[in-house]
């Protein structure tokens, strides 16, 4: 290959690099909870790439009969939740909540952030929002409570009023939250 | 008795039974009965047989295209269903988060970031 093919090819990859990293960056790389399976009395583990998405879109009524929750999935490119709940307080550790907290940086905005102390430790909320330019790309949720450790990552483009209000809407029973 | 003697008698010519000649005509001019398989396969026109295979063809065809659906429609009804559980968990802790914003906005005791 002649230098300036290779100049050429080392440009292309420096141009195409950001689009890459904007297009993988909304993405959380979450496997290395997976060590927590063994630990959790109840796991719930949902991995929804673009292909399976479009899929469920096509199973998916809205619940009030509309086409609004079709419309609130429409640009979604991925919906990756880890739901971790345990007998006990400390089985898991900062670290497991740190790995994922270390990603939210870049394009990241955390939105929202609170710490509450419980009886038996205490309670992380966070909730960060991927910036594209001025539009919103993704969202990550963190919810590390003393027995329960929850990460929810949406890739595209989602509307967090609509989203908050589906709660009680999609046929799931409204779990009551303390 | 020598090997010689033995071979002639077994070798010497005999009389056929009372009725064998009748018995082979009979078998020969009467016509084949109820069925052999591979007689009445000789028989099918190469119309019926072409038909036959068309058949077999569309009935593999459509079992296919319908197994196909149905695997289709399994795996969207699971994506669906795990959609619709990942949206309530996403959407309850938002509820959570407001409520815990709305706490600290009375309280003042937990920090809340604004969004930059």
């Amino acid at each position: 290959m002649s230098t300036w093919m290779r100049g050429l090819l080392c440009c292309a990859v420096v141009l195409w690099m950001p689009a890459l990293a904007s297009a993988q960056g909304a993405r959380l790389q979450l496997d290395k909870l997976a060590r927590l399976n063994a630990q959790a009395s109840e796991v719930t583990d949902i991995t929804l790439d673009p292909a399976m998405l479009q899929l469920a879109g096509n199973f998916l009524s809205d619940p009030n009969g509309g086409p609004g929750l079709k419309e609130l999935l429409s640009g979604l490119k991925g919906v990756y939740v880890k739901t971790y709940k345990f007998d006990r307080a400390d089985a898991y550790t900062p670290a497991d909540v740190e790995g994922v907290r270390s990603q939210l940086t870049g394009n990241w905005v955390r939105l929202v952030s609170t710490q509450t102390k419980k009886e038996d430790g205490r309670e992380i909320v966070e909730v960060y929002s991927w910036r594209e330019g001025e539009r919103m790309g993704g969202l990550a949720i963190l919810v590390a409570e003393p027995r329960e450790l929850t990460v929810v990552n949406i890739v595209g483009p989602i509307d967090l009023n609509r989203l908050a209000g589906l709660q009680g809407q999609l046929g799931i029973p409204n779990v009551p939250i303390k | 008795m020598s090997l010689e003697d033995d071979l002639r008698k077994a070798l010497r010519r005999k009389a056929p039974p009372e009725g064998f000649a009748e018995r082979v005509v009979a078998r020969v001019v009467l016509p084949p009965a109820a069925g052999s398989l591979a007689r009445r396969r000789q028989g099918r026109s190469p119309l019926v047989r072409a038909l036959a295979v068309a058949a077999a063809l569309v009935i593999t065809a459509a079992a296919a295209s319908y197994y196909r659906h149905q695997v289709v429609q399994l795996d969207g009804e699971r994506a669906a269903r795990e959609l619709r559980i990942a949206l309530q968990i996403a959407s309850e802790k938002l509820a959570l988060v407001e409520r815990r914003v709305n706490r600290d906005d009375d309280t003042k005791a937990s920090t809340r970031e604004v969004p930059r």
